[in-house]
């Protein structure tokens, strides 16, 4: 499978397929040197959600963004002696996405170094190496974020199988309505979480939805619940109702996680996405493994949320494996992971 | 204008199947409600009943998905959309042009920006007595208001009244 020589030198990753400027330099595949984020301030008047605005914000920060990165790797942007540049070429907005693939392709002409296109999601589940501990496989990952909720068995890199995911709203996009409803400000995975300190989690029992024995998921019904139950209920606390409800969430995603990881014959469970720096739901994910004797990875926080890090740690693995992407690389914003998968 | 009581889930896959046969590439369907009201539920029955076979999942996170029906479609959700600089990258008028069919979730914000005619679809919720367990049980009632703004839809608007009439009834 080898055809291409193990990676042991620095790799630039970069991630634009959403609201994030993302440039990481990363070593050996494993060890981040500098991980750098800039996040838009989506909701204000520049920028914006929608792919080709989302896209001029990218085009303004994505060199600054790369120079800070190599900086703090202790790198210069003239030459900065990297082994490629691994960039996410979908899923994501496609706006955004390209200003990366573009970014990426002249750097990689400029340095002469190889390219590399990583899928997000694949990315996603390689924060898990940025860990000292290795993970070991075969693990269900939980990939949870604004925009996906999919639980992946992972029998080894490159080797994915989609057992569940969500029918209707991604668990984030459920945080951030009902913080809106609540409200609470934006994002709203962040907002619940401080007013839930606040709350009892078991002050409504809200529903958990598809406990039909399969691994998919369904969050439209609990954000309708949440509504539901505030309209005929004005004097409850905000606070229980956001306690509640994360309670909500966190229960269904750990209770599928673990079950999926026992039925698939897993050795670990693992957390990746946005939503995984949740704090409630990482400390019910480590005690919902420990008590059916499996390991957790749950990857630091700024590994979770989308970060060039991840991106550079799946194209060094890619590099290794099929080596270096042409540069007629594209965009592709609904690539799916499957599409990945060995 | 016409005003339903729909009483169910079921009901409500039931009158996105009837609203489907009159519709078009081209059409531009607009979907207002609060937050949970039922709007997902019916675009997502609207699209199986336009020929889409795969998961209709929400567009929010990403604003627009295109699906492959009867004709191309678009699901939109202007949720995360503050500015009308966003809505007008989207684009609507020229997919609607070359034959797009779109289905626009969160449209309040939208209303008075649409030179084209289109189909507005209201949903509210029908009273606050409804025990928490039919809301999430799919067995609350909500009402349901259609309106055809502009000139369009001609020679198809009195097919679409009378045929959604003819099983429903008016409320009020």
């Amino acid at each position: 499978m080898n055809s291409y020589p193990v990676t042991q030198g620095l790799i630039l990753g970069i991630e634009t397929s959403c609201d994030e400027t993302a440039v990481a330099v990363v070593r050996d595949g494993h060890h981040a040197l500098s991980s750098v984020i800039s996040s838009q301030q989506v909701h204000s008047k520049f920028g914006g959600v929608v792919p080709e605005l989302a896209g001029r914000e990218h085009e303004k920060q994505i060199l600054p963004v790369v120079r800070e990165a190599l900086t703090i790797a202790g790198l210069n942007m003239i030459s900065p002696n990297l082994e490629a540049i691994a960039v996410t070429m979908g899923p994501g907005l496609s706006g955004a996405l390209m200003v990366g693939v573009a970014a990426a392709k002249a750097l990689s002409i400029a340095w002469n170094v190889p390219l590399v296109g990583v899928n997000h999601l694949e990315g996603h589940l390689f924060a898990v190496r940025l860990e000292d501990d290795p993970i070991e496989y075969p693990a269900v990952m939980l990939l949870v974020s604004g925009g996906h909720t999919m639980l992946v068995l992972v029998s080894a890199p490159g080797r994915y199988r989609i057992i569940g995911q969500s029918l209707d709203d991604a668990a984030g996009e459920a945080f951030d309505k009902v913080a809106r409803f609540l409200g609470l400000g934006y994002p709203g995975g962040p907002e619940i979480e401080k007013e839930a300190q606040f709350g009892d989690p078991k002050a409504i029992r809200f529903p958990r939805a598809l406990r039909d024995g399969s691994f998919n998921f369904s969050f439209s019904g609990l954000k309708t619940a949440v509504v539901t139950y505030a309209r005929k209920n004005p004097n409850v606390e905000v606070s229980d109702i956001a306690a509640s409800f994360q309670a909500a969430v966190v229960d269904i995603l750990v209770e599928k996680t673990i079950k999926a990881a026992v039925e698939n014959g897993a050795k670990s469970v693992a957390l990746a996405g946005g939503v995984a720096a949740n704090t409630i739901l990482r400390k019910r994910m480590v005690e919902g493994a420990h008590k059916h004797q499996l390991a957790a990875c749950i990857p630091a926080k700024i590994n979770c949320t989308d970060n060039g890090a991840m991106i550079a740690a799946a194209g060094a693995w890619r590099l290794e494996n099929f080596g270096p992407s042409d540069l007629s690389l594209g965009a592709y914003p609904s690539m799916a992971l499957e599409e990945f998968a060995e | 204008m016409l005003r339903l009581v729909v009483n169910d889930v079921k009901q409500m896959q039931q009158l996105a199947q009837v609203i489907s046969k009159h519709l078009q590439g081209g059409d531009l369907v607009v979907l207002t409600g609060d937050l949970g009201a039922g709007k997902t539920v019916f675009a997502r029955s609207l699209l199986q009943a336009l020929g889409v076979d795969q998961t209709v999942t929400s567009p929010t996170f990403v604003i627009m998905k295109n699906y492959r029906g009867k004709f191309p479609i678009e699901h939109v959700d202007i949720y995360r959309i503050d500015s009308l600089e966003e809505l007008d990258v989207l684009g609507i008028p020229d997919l609607l042009e070359e034959g797009h069919f779109v289905v626009m979730e969160w449209g309040e914000k939208a209303l008075g920006m649409f030179s084209e005619s289109f189909l507005h679809i209201t949903f509210e919720r029908l009273e606050d007595d409804v025990s928490l367990e039919d809301e999430i049980a799919g067995q609350a009632p909500r009402f349901v208001s259609l309106d055809i703004v502009g000139s369009g839809f001609t020679g198809r608007r009195n097919q679409l009244e009378n045929d959604i009439t003819g099983h429903w009834g008016v409320a009020i």
